[in-house]
């Protein structure tokens, strides 16, 4: 894996968005070096952190960072805000 | 409040008021179709075409109320309104969709599911999504994935899905091989709505010369393709595909937009 990087998305909330937000998370995870059990995880985690918070911001825009490290994802979700909405974790091998 | 058995009320959305809720709440047979169709009458005599029948509180919903409330969806759809049924319960919903009812109605499984494909669909509200990504090719087919998704879920044809994806590819490559970009990153905005689809890619750079950004100026302005050579070929392209091109180099940046109009269906 080389060395950190961050992708940061910002995306309207909208609940028919979500498999391709997840399948986005997973494609990223696999170009980083992940296998595909860690990208499969990486995209059950992007799931369980949007689908709440679609559901209860119901328009507006979503920032989701993913921060690759060394053998790690770490998601991070925020509102429009700015607020902190979720984060999860990945180790990616 | 105490609510009779069988109960059916409209009231304005407070979150939408060019739609009314019909809601029904028990059991709902026969004797619920004079007033479902008296209420829909008055509706479309005051001019309002978008019902959304509230399911939440029904625990049956006879085939001849289903029959009345086809009716009305004809009624409402020839003044270009619409009928969509709101979270009902997953018992009432197996059955329905058993009578075919899910063809013909788009269900919603709450208010702000449906309040999101409503303002989408007839008050052309647009989608957006902002990408700053490290300047790495690996990126580029998740990202092209990505955007290809968000338009075929809002009913654009994989024809226009593939068109943005081969934008988005030559557009990236470009940024992340030509661009240089010296913070490592390159950046993509993409909105779109029913009609029109608006995509730029932008990247930081080293100091450009006055005419180190001429010659960029000139490459988007006329592309060049040297026969027999697989180089060169994006931007011309990108041109061929979108409804416009635009290009803006500054100093120690390049931008290129374009716009794409949706396809007659």
């Amino acid at each position: 894996m080389m060395e950190p990087q961050t992708i940061r998305m910002d995306i309207s909330s909208d609940d028919v968005f979500l498999p391709y937000i997840r399948q986005f998370v997973s494609d990223s995870s696999l170009a980083m070096g992940f296998d595909p059990r860690s990208a499969s995880l990486a995209e059950v985690e992007t799931n369980s952190l949007f689908s709440y918070a679609i559901d209860v911001i119901p328009s507006g825009i979503l920032r989701l960072e993913c921060r690759f490290e060394p053998s790690l994802l770490r998601l991070s979700l925020f509102d429009e805000g700015g607020n902190l909405c979720g984060t999860r974790e990945v180790v990616g091998l | 409040m105490t609510l009779p058995v069988s109960t059916v009320l409209l009231e304005p959305f407070a979150e939408e008021p060019t739609v009314s809720v019909l809601r029904l709440y028990g059991d709902i047979g026969l004797e619920a179709i004079t007033r479902i169709s008296a209420l829909v009458d008055d509706l479309v005599e005051k001019k309002r075409f978008h019902l959304l029948v509230d399911l939440s509180q029904v625990n049956f919903l006879s085939s001849p109320v289903v029959g009345a409330l086809m009716g009305c969806r004809e009624r409402l759809m020839r003044r270009s309104g619409s009928i969509a049924l709101l979270a009902p319960k997953p018992e009432l919903a197996e059955k329905l969709n058993l009578m075919g009812v899910n063809l013909v109605f788009p269900y919603y499984s709450n208010k702000n599911a449906f309040l999101r494909h409503f303002r989408w669909e007839y008050q052309s509200e647009s989608r957006s999504l902002t990408l700053e990504v490290p300047a790495y090719a690996g990126y580029v087919p998740a990202i092209r994935r990505l955007i290809a998704g968000l338009l075929l879920s809002k009913g654009y044809t994989p024809r226009e899905a593939f068109q943005l994806e081969s934008i988005v590819d030559e557009l990236s490559n470009n940024a992340i091989e030509h661009g240089l970009p010296i913070d490592k990153k390159f950046s993509i905005s993409f909105s779109f709505d029913k009609s029109s689809i608006h995509l730029a890619v932008a990247n930081g750079c080293k100091t450009l010369s006055s005419e180190a950004q001429e010659r960029i100026r000139e490459k988007f302005r006329n592309p060049c393709i040297i026969p027999g050579s697989m180089r060169g070929r994006g931007i011309a392209l990108v041109k061929k595909i979108a409804s416009d091109m635009t290009f803006r180099v500054d100093a120690q940046r390049v931008q290129v937009s374009i716009t794409k109009m949706r396809e007659e269906s």
